[in-house]
């Protein structure tokens, strides 16, 4: 293990300031510019019947009467003491809703993560073994499929076959209203079923496209015929030499993956109500409720990178040629 | 036959591209697929056998929102081949019209970013130094930008405020923005990559000027790489297009494929057709896109050896 991985860690923590300052400035002053410079008559137009008090609360929590930048700053200076404002739809603290949110969206994420990557070797390892065999040519065709349909789409049809017509898993939600964690814990996994597995579906079809391809070209090397000709057991060849060089990019690409995945929650979390990050925000917007929007937009961008930092710290521990600079 | 001369010319780049794909059974199942729903997309809205304007959604007369202005859905009716949805509309014409638009923006969308991502990565790569460095960060930046988020919060501030020709060029402008950047690294590595090669150095050394340089030279190499990043381009832009609008972010004016999936989203319990066509239309149209960049990037893949 390099020494100086820490001070990589700090670094690239470092680096996720800059980009979530350009985020939620671009964010920030797409509202005003989109609202003339006033918001809050865009949240009055959408609601009419919105309360004095509420109004009020907003122009003093947007700080309305100073300049724009002034404005932004400030937000970011609370957003560094965790408070995100005050929701116009709910009138409660950002901050109080918005962490569970966040838990809903992370395990959903993680465990679609953990069941594709599981899923992806395994798979892979079948498909480049027997390379242009019929059973390659299926799970090279599904997962081709599994990128090219809308992810809504698969959820859809999923809910429609196992909740509408089967009727054996919920259609949506991530509990049923009187399940108490963790005792309902058949409940909460019968409600996760559905979502992670379209969430898994599509990134197994990243997974193995990839790296089947690596494993194609790691079966005709060198390297491993050697191994073949000495008499290596296939499994240890397979398992221990030949995965172990074709993973390392696919690790890259998980990060990336699950960011996309994270980033493309409101798609996912709305087919299934499934009330995490992306399902509120979809709704923030909706009402144009700006303290939400500009809180996910802030969250979901720390998360994301943070995932991709994870991955590259990952990446060191496989693959020991990677250094640190 | 001894005087015979064999007229063998070295076969060029193109040739040996052709007779590869020719061979990739991905690549020509995605062209037949491709060549299929452009004359279904291009056709749509002529063939289409009943009119969908976005204002006859519901059937004439019928505005009150009780359920009764429901009309009970079909299926099995062969002058409906894709069934009809309770809001009145033939699933088999809103298909055909919706293609026409999907194929517009996602196409656009995608040629757009791609020029976006040429420009930055030819750029970047040949002039190297601070260019580089400014826009390497703005493309991180771009990267890492959370950009689902950020088009649906652009849709609702802007869209209803458009006529439909602005509706579908403002979903090619912020679709486009928000997906240059990963291509714009990948080519200006490729850039770097035949920037450093030994024929560049020697054309220097003639004297040659770097336009000649860039555009005689550098863009040929890279191009084989844009090819095959513009279709798989065009594919995530119908994804993406087709979420926006299944999300309820589409401007109401013009119909797509997503926006047929959210009209009916709330009644698919009763009617799974008013889903499952308009989903098999978008899969298809992506799954050619996505065959064809498989087949285009083993063609044009100088590594693999035949």
């Amino acid at each position: 293990m390099p020494m100086n991985i820490w001070g990589y860690v700090v670094r690239r923590l470092l680096y996720i300031i800059p980009m979530v300052i350009g985020i939620t400035a671009i964010t920030f002053f797409t509202v005003f510019a989109a609202a003339g410079g006033n918001p809050v008559a865009i949240v009055e137009a959408n609601d009419p019947e919105l309360p004095q008090a509420t109004v009020n609360a907003l122009i003093a929590y947007l700080q309305l009467d100073k300049p724009v930048p002034i404005q932004y700053l400030n937000w970011l200076w609370n957003v560094v003491h965790l408070n995100f404002g005050v929701s116009i739809q709910s009138g409660r603290p950002v901050s109080d809703i918005i962490w569970s949110w966040a838990w809903t969206t992370v395990y959903l994420q993680l465990f679609a993560l953990v069941v594709s990557v599981a899923l992806a070797i395994p798979i892979s390892v079948y498909a480049a073994r027997r390379r242009n065999s019929a059973g390659d040519f299926v799970i090279t065709g599904i997962s081709v499929f599994g990128i090219s349909a809308p992810v809504f789409w698969v959820g859809e049809m999923l809910i429609i076959l196992f909740a509408y017509d089967l009727g054996v898993l919920p259609a949506g939600g991530a509990h049923s209203l009187n399940a108490v964690w963790p005792w309902s814990i058949g409940d909460y996994l019968a409600h996760l079923a559905l979502p992670a597995a379209v969430i898994a579906y599509f990134n197994l079809g990243l997974y193995v496209r990839l790296l089947r391809s690596r494993l194609v070209e790691i079966f005709q090397s060198d390297y491993v015929m050697a191994l073949r000709a000495m008499g290596t057991p296939e499994r240890i060849t397979v398992y221990k030499h030949a995965l172990r060089n074709a993973i390392t990019p696919v690790v890259t690409f998980v990060g990336l993956a699950l960011g996309t995945s994270i980033a493309g929650a409101p798609v996912t979390e709305t087919t299934f109500s499934w009330p995490g990050l992306g399902y509120e925000f979809v709704r923030a917007i909706t009402n144009l409720d700006f303290p939400v929007i500009l809180a996910i937009v802030f969250l979901i961008s720390v998360m994301t990178m943070v995932s991709n930092i994870v991955v590259d710290i990952l990446y060191v521990y496989i693959d020991p040629r990677v250094r640190v600079s | 036959m001894a005087t015979q001369t064999v007229r063998r010319r070295s076969a060029s780049q193109f040739a040996v591209a052709l007779r590869r794909f020719r061979r990739s059974k991905a690549g020509l199942t995605g062209l037949g697929m491709l060549v299929f729903m452009s004359i279904v997309a291009a056709l749509g809205p002529r063939i289409a056998p009943y009119n969908v304007n976005s204002n006859n959604l519901l059937l004439e007369g019928e505005t009150d929102i009780a359920p009764t202005w429901l009309k009970p859905p079909l299926f099995h009716n062969w002058a409906f081949p894709f069934g009809t949805t309770v809001g009145g509309l033939d699933v088999f014409s809103g298909v055909l019209v919706s293609l026409h638009v999907d194929m517009i923006i996602g196409v656009g969308a995608a040629l757009f970013a791609m020029a976006l991502a040429i420009l930055v990565g030819l750029v970047s790569g040949f002039y190297g130094r601070v260019v580089d460095t400014v826009l390497m960060r703005i493309t991180e930046l771009f990267i890492v930008f959370p950009a689902l988020l950020f088009l649906l919060l652009l849709s609702r501030l802007l869209a209803g405020r458009l006529t439909g020709v602005e509706t579908i060029l403002f979903y090619i402008i912020i679709i486009g923005v928000f997906s240059w950047a990963t291509n714009a690294r990948l080519i200006r590595g490729e850039v770097l990559r035949v920037k450093s090669l030994e024929f560049i150095e020697s054309e220097k050394a003639l004297g040659a000027s770097t336009s000649r340089i860039v555009f005689r030279h550098i863009l040929p190499n890279v191009l084989a790489q844009v090819v095959v990043l513009t279709s798989f381009t065009v594919a995530t832009s119908i994804l993406t297009e087709v979420a926006l609008f299944f999300l309820g972010f589409g401007s109401g004016n013009i119909l797509s494929l997503g926006e047929i999936m959210y009209l009916n989203f709330p009644y698919m319990d009763v009617e799974w057709w008013s889903e499952l066509f308009p989903g098999i239309s978008v899969v298809i149209l992506v799954l050619a896109f996505n065959l064809l960049g498989d087949g285009l990037s083993d063609a044009l893949n100088p590594k693999l050896r035949e």
